[in-house]
């Protein structure tokens, strides 16, 4: 659907609704238009956002698509990994978010066809829409390192917290090992987008400190394979993670990126600007490339060209969220193809701009609301002490706290991330944050 | 902090502090009339508030100290772990919390205790 058609069929919704809508009604954020919506996908993004229109639009007809029915707290697998909680803490069900008028299709979508205005499922169910948002997440691409796959997660000194609650707990497992034995850590990024680009960082931290704690740290060498000439992306973060790198006495070898893992051996190679090199190592915390899932890199919907075309990420207006060249689809969360917005709290407010804008045009109105590239990464440099860096699409630091410092190590970022952001996620789910 | 508004304010309460959310809610309004109904008992039998008031400020300054360096401990954080003036004057905060807490128990029974001989 075009522009031209998506605002005629707008205006028709909204022409339909006149008559039972108040101004009272479209004031307060709401429309009645009966618009059929489909969310591809029933992770943060996806409950979040069905959390909001069932209360938005609530003649409006919304079905869910996605085969997941456990929902993880995914900013909590670094604390899993850090043994700190449990699998069970970051673990609840998705139905216990589901607005009960939202229809949900217990499969994953196989195919996405803008055109027609119709997802279809690998069940061969075919869901067409007025709306489409699509918040199928990201896949984690472990086979793209050779060698690799979640099995040797736990073994052979191999950690990887990104691939679930158990991976998780398993690598907190590994790394007390390697704490005990002592040797060489290798820890790193890859050079795709990702989501949470500081848990690497965080990682890293997490291994020293626990070293430290354990009185340990004299017999482990520790080192960050940063995958280009930068630890992190926004530039005074970067000078402050390299200092404490440098106090912490953590190496770091620039412009490398994982590529295959020896996991008997004990042998990683990586990609180097001089050509690959390999580095033996006692434990490694793999974070493997990431991408748009199969379905959405197939489809119409990814970027054509640009820097987000490779992986597949789905082409969308920086400060709408809304597909140029289909007007009736928006991308939220990890699978949208904008930069820096990968993490939990860019859904935070990703969500409601969509939304407001959609309200906003259904009640014949121009859309009002704008995302500006916000992200936040609580960086965990110690236990009990982290920085709360918040940052926009130019790289700003945006603190959303006057009084904490965001370069500053602080028990007080600590205590939101250990304590707060939990709830403040699931306040989320249901929409009310 | 311009997306905090009463309404998030609550469910993100209330989804933090999950099952222990309502509980406390009634633990704070049954404190709240222990005061009221300490203070009332007072006023009835016509002695002063100021004893037990500073009995119970007593008791509530050194719950709030107390909390506040137990605080890091159930952040999963070590003792110690406070260094900053920000991460100081937070954590007194939420100790205070504890502090009001205790203030109200420590009150409620003071005044009953200095009103027992007069509501015979």
């Amino acid at each position: 659907m075009d522009r031209r058609h998506f605002l005629q069929w707008a205006g028709a919704s909204g022409l339909a609704a006149a008559g039972v809508s108040s101004g009272a009604a479209a004031a307060a954020g709401t429309s009645t238009a009966p618009a059929r919506i489909v969310i591809a996908g029933a992770g943060a993004a996806g409950l979040s956002l069905a959390s909001r229109l069932s209360r938005a639009l609530p003649k409006a007809s919304i079905t869910i698509i996605d085969a997941k029915t456990q929902h993880h707290f995914q900013p909590g697998l670094t604390l899993v990994g850090a043994g700190l909680w449990t699998p069970e803490y970051i673990t609840t069900r998705n139905a216990d978010y589901l607005p009960g008028s939202v229809q949900w299709v217990t499969q994953a979508v196989a195919e996405f066809d803008p055109d027609a205005n119709r997802v279809t499922t690998v069940g061969g169910t075919k869901v067409s829409y007025d709306i489409l948002f699509v918040a199928t997440g990201l896949s984690l691409d472990y086979q793209a390192i050779q060698g690799m796959s979640t099995d040797l997660i736990g073994k052979n000194g191999v950690a990887s917290v990104y691939a679930g609650p158990q991976a998780a707990l398993d690598s907190a497992r590994v790394i007390d090992e390697f704490i005990q034995n002592g040797g060489t850590g290798l820890l790193g990024r890859p050079s795709t987008e990702m989501k949470c680009a500081g848990a690497p960082l965080k990682m890293t931290f997490i291994t020293d400190d626990k070293a430290r704690l354990k009185g340990r740290r004299q017999a482990l060498r520790l080192v960050y394979n940063a995958h280009n000439d930068t630890v992190f992306s926004v530039a005074p973060v970067n000078e402050k993670v390299k200092q404490l790198f440098a106090e912490r006495d953590i190496a770091v070898n620039y412009g490398h990126e994982l590529t295959a893992l020896d996991a008997g051996a004990r042998r990683a190679t990586f990609k180097t600007p001089n050509g690959p090199q390999t580095l033996d190592y006692d434990f490694i915390h793999v974070i493997p490339p990431m991408r748009a899932p199969d379905a959405v890199r197939n489809s119409p919907l990814p970027w054509q060209s640009g820097p987000f075309a490779a992986d597949g990420w789905v082409e969308a207006d920086l400060q709408t969220l809304r597909h140029p060249r289909f007007q009736n689809v928006f991308s939220v969360g990890d699978v949208a193809g904008v930069p820096r917005g990968k993490t939990a709290a860019s859904v935070k407010w990703q969500v409601p701009v969509v939304v407001q804008n959609l309200v906003d045009e259904l009640n014949g109105r121009a859309p009002s609301a704008e995302f500006n590239g916000y992200t936040s990464c609580p960086l965990i440099t110690r236990y009990g002490r982290a920085m709360l860096i918040e940052f926009d699409y130019h790289g700003n630091l945006v603190p959303s706290f006057p009084f904490i410092d965001p370069l500053q190590e602080l028990w007080v970022s600590w205590l939101i991330d250990e304590k707060a952001l939990i709830g403040t996620y699931r306040a989320m789910l249901k929409g009310y944050a | 902090m311009s997306d905090f508004n009463p309404v998030s304010v609550f469910y993100i309460a209330w989804e933090t502090l999950a099952a222990w959310f309502w509980p406390l809610l009634v633990a704070g309004v049954a404190l709240f009339i222990g005061v009221m109904l300490g203070l009332r008992r007072l006023r009835k039998a016509r002695r002063s508030a100021t004893r037990p008031v500073v009995v119970a400020l007593l008791w509530g300054l050194a719950a709030t100290a107390l909390g506040t360096l137990a605080l890091p401990y159930l952040t999963h954080a070590p003792v110690g772990v406070l260094a900053s003036l920000v991460d100081f004057l937070v954590a007194f905060l939420l100790a205070l919390v504890l502090g009001a807490a205790v203030f109200a128990v420590a009150f409620t029974v003071a005044a009953h205790r200095y009103t027992a001989g007069h509501s015979r």
